[in-house]
Formats: structure tokens, C-alpha cells, sequence
């Protein structure tokens, strides 16, 4: 889960991004993204056809749990039980939460608030479909929240008129921040 | 050396040793040779020990290096997502890695979790940067970091 797969989730995200923004962003980009995306396409299909690797990515898929024949609902709640115990999982979904009610109120998201939880979401996925679950695999699972996370104290901040306010409260959230977090489990 | 730590040593370790006996099979096999590791973290890893040496030690700060790097990789996706905000709050993603006892812990054992991490976090920010500026490099660059 933790080597390769990284790769494949955000492969898949990207996927799903590139669609969702070839009709708006990327509109009249198509082919650039093509040629640009040419030399790793040559890449991985050399890695994976030429050179047999492919064995390696369908027994990957193909492997089963030998501890038990079907997926404890325990698999499936671990990684979000582990995001809601830690001030680090916890604490950026308090404050993503808080940004989205002024997204929704301006009527406008940031555009990349949507690669961050695609790729979130996929990888949840994968983790939670996995029978060996270890916390530091689902390391991977916080940082997309960490980056949506600053314009959920952006935002409350800027309805603070006064500018050395801002950064008085900015430097108290910092810094409380940093300090505060619980014990992690291993 | 912990058993992983070891294993992921290895992969730059048996590179590194194929560059300095400027062996191109060598160099050849080892990078297609199935290993949990991907042939670019390899590659990442034995540029390190070339340019510090190979040891424990630098194995371990090889680790280090990238929780550093990882840090200004989430600076950089945080500036490039909210431009328009307060800059000193582009610290946030970083403080909330430097808060996490799970990432410190695992880049103090060398880990290969932050390593793994780092790559795929790089390609979103430059996917999110080519949303605002569409360039082929960029798009190019977010194609590398996907396959690294």
C-alpha cells in the first residue's frame, strides 16, 4: 500500500481533475497536455509491458487478506478513527468545514479545493479496502487537509478590519498550533 | 538499522554501488530488478550518498532532508492555492507537519512513508499551478512527479 500505490491513486486523481478541467480551465490545452504527459506514458508502458512489470501491479490487486476471507468493518473505520484522534486530522476538517461556509455563502470554490479531497478520497479509499492497517500508512491522508485547512483561518481572519490584529490572532493560531497535539498511535 | 530502514537503504545502496563501479548493466538490472521501492526513489536516494556518503546516518538524513523539503512543498501548494490571503498564514500546512507526531516519528526511523508522500504532494502542486498558469512545463512537471 505505502510504495507504489501512491503513484496509482493520484494518477487516477489527476484522471478525474483533467476531466472535470478540460471543459474550463484547460479548455483548447488538450494536446499540450498530451505531449506532456507523452514521455511518462512511453515510461510506464516500457516499466510496465516491455520490461514484465506488470505481473507485480496485477498480483498487487489480486491480493487477498490471509487472515480473513471478508473486510471487517474495523478495516473500513480505522484510518478516519485515526484522522478524528489526532488534533492534526481533526482540527484542519474543523477548519476546512468553517472555509466551506464562506465558499458556499460567496457562491465560489478555489479551484483547488478540488484536486486535494480527490485525491484524498481515492486514497481512503485504498487504505480502507486493505485488511493491514498500520497508522503510518494512512500518513498520507492528512496532508491534502493541512493545505485546505489555511483558508479555513484565512477566511474568519479577514473579517478582522484591523490588519495588526489579523496578525496577532494568525501568529496566537500559529503558534498554538505547533504546540498543541495529542500522542499519536504507532 | 530497523529491518525497513535497512530494506530502504538497500535500494539507493545497491544503485549507488552500481554508478561507482560505473557498471551500466549493473545499473541496468538494479533498476529493473522488482523491489517494494520504485526505481526513482532509488535514483533520489543514491544521488544523496554520492554527494554525503553512505552511512546510517546519512541514510537517516536523507529522511530528515525530506521532511524539510516537505515542508516547503506544503508552503508552496498553500501559497499556490490561496494566493490572495495573509501570507504569514501559508505556515499552517507546515506547522500542522511540524505539530504531527506521526510524521516526525517516522522520518526520526528513516522511513520511506515521507518520501512517498512528498512526491505525489509535489505533482498536486503543480497541477494546482497549472490550473492558474497552463503552461506545458507545468503540465509536464505534474506528469514527472506522478510517475516518480
Amino acid at each position: 500500500m505505502t510504495r507504489y500505490s501512491h503513484g496509482l491513486f493520484l494518477i487516477a486523481t489527476l484522471a478525474i481533475c483533467y476531466l472535470i478541467f478540460l471543459t474550463k480551465s484547460f479548455n483548447r490545452r488538450f494536446w499540450q497536455i498530451v505531449i506532456a504527459w507523452l514521455p511518462d506514458a512511453i515510461f510506464c508502458f516500457t516499466w510496465l509491458i516491455p520490461l514484465g512489470h506488470w505481473q507485480w501491479l496485477r498480483a498487487y490487486a489480486d491480493v487477498k487478506s490471509q487472515q480473513s476471507s471478508f473486510v471487517l468493518m474495523n478495516g473500513y473505520l480505522f484510518y478516519p478513527r485515526q484522522i478524528l484522534a489526532e488534533s492534526s486530522g481533526w482540527l484542519p476538517i474543523l477548519l476546512i468545514a468553517i472555509a466551506e461556509v464562506f465558499w458556499i455563502k460567496r457562491r465560489q470554490i478555489t479551484q483547488a479545493s478540488i484536486p486535494y479531497p480527490v485525491f484524498f478520497f481515492l486514497s481512503l479509499v485504498v487504505l480502507s479496502t486493505r485488511t493491514h492497517n498500520i497508522a503510518r500508512f494512512g500518513m498520507i491522508l492528512f496532508p491534502p487537509f493541512w493545505i485546505l485547512a489555511t483558508d479555513g483561518v484565512a477566511e474568519p481572519l479577514a473579517l478582522l478590519k484591523n490588519s495588526k490584529l489579523q496578525i496577532v490572532v494568525s501568529g496566537a493560531f500559529l503558534l498554538a498550533d505547533t504546540m498543541y497535539d495529542q500522542p499519536a498511535e504507532m | 538499522m530497523d529491518l525497513d530502514e535497512a530494506v530502504q537503504a538497500n535500494r539507493g545502496l545497491d544503485i549507488a554501488s552500481a554508478v561507482k563501479r560505473s557498471s551500466l548493466s549493473d545499473l541496468w538490472t538494479e533498476t529493473i530488478k522488482p523491489d517494494w521501492y520504485p526505481p526513482a526513489y532509488g535514483y533520489l536516494l543514491i544521488a544523496w550518498f554520492l554527494l554525503v556518503g553512505a552511512s546510517v546516518t546519512t541514510a537517516r538524513l536523507f529522511a530528515t532532508f525530506c521532511y524539510f523539503l516537505f515542508g516547503l512543498v506544503l508552503w508552496l501548494s498553500a501559497k499556490q492555492a490561496f494566493p490572495k490571503i495573509n501570507p504569514l498564514l501559508y505556515l499552517v500546512p507546515t506547522l500542522f507537519l511540524i505539530s504531527d507526531d506521526q510524521h516526525v516519528v517516522n522520518v526520526a526511523r528513516s522511513m520511506l512513508e515521507l518520501t512517498a508522500i512528498l512526491l505525489p504532494l509535489t505533482a498536486l502542486y503543480f497541477f494546482v499551478k497549472s490550473l492558474d498558469k497552463p503552461s506545458f512545463g507545468n503540465f509536464f512537471l505534474t506528469s514527472l512527479f506522478a510517475v516518480l
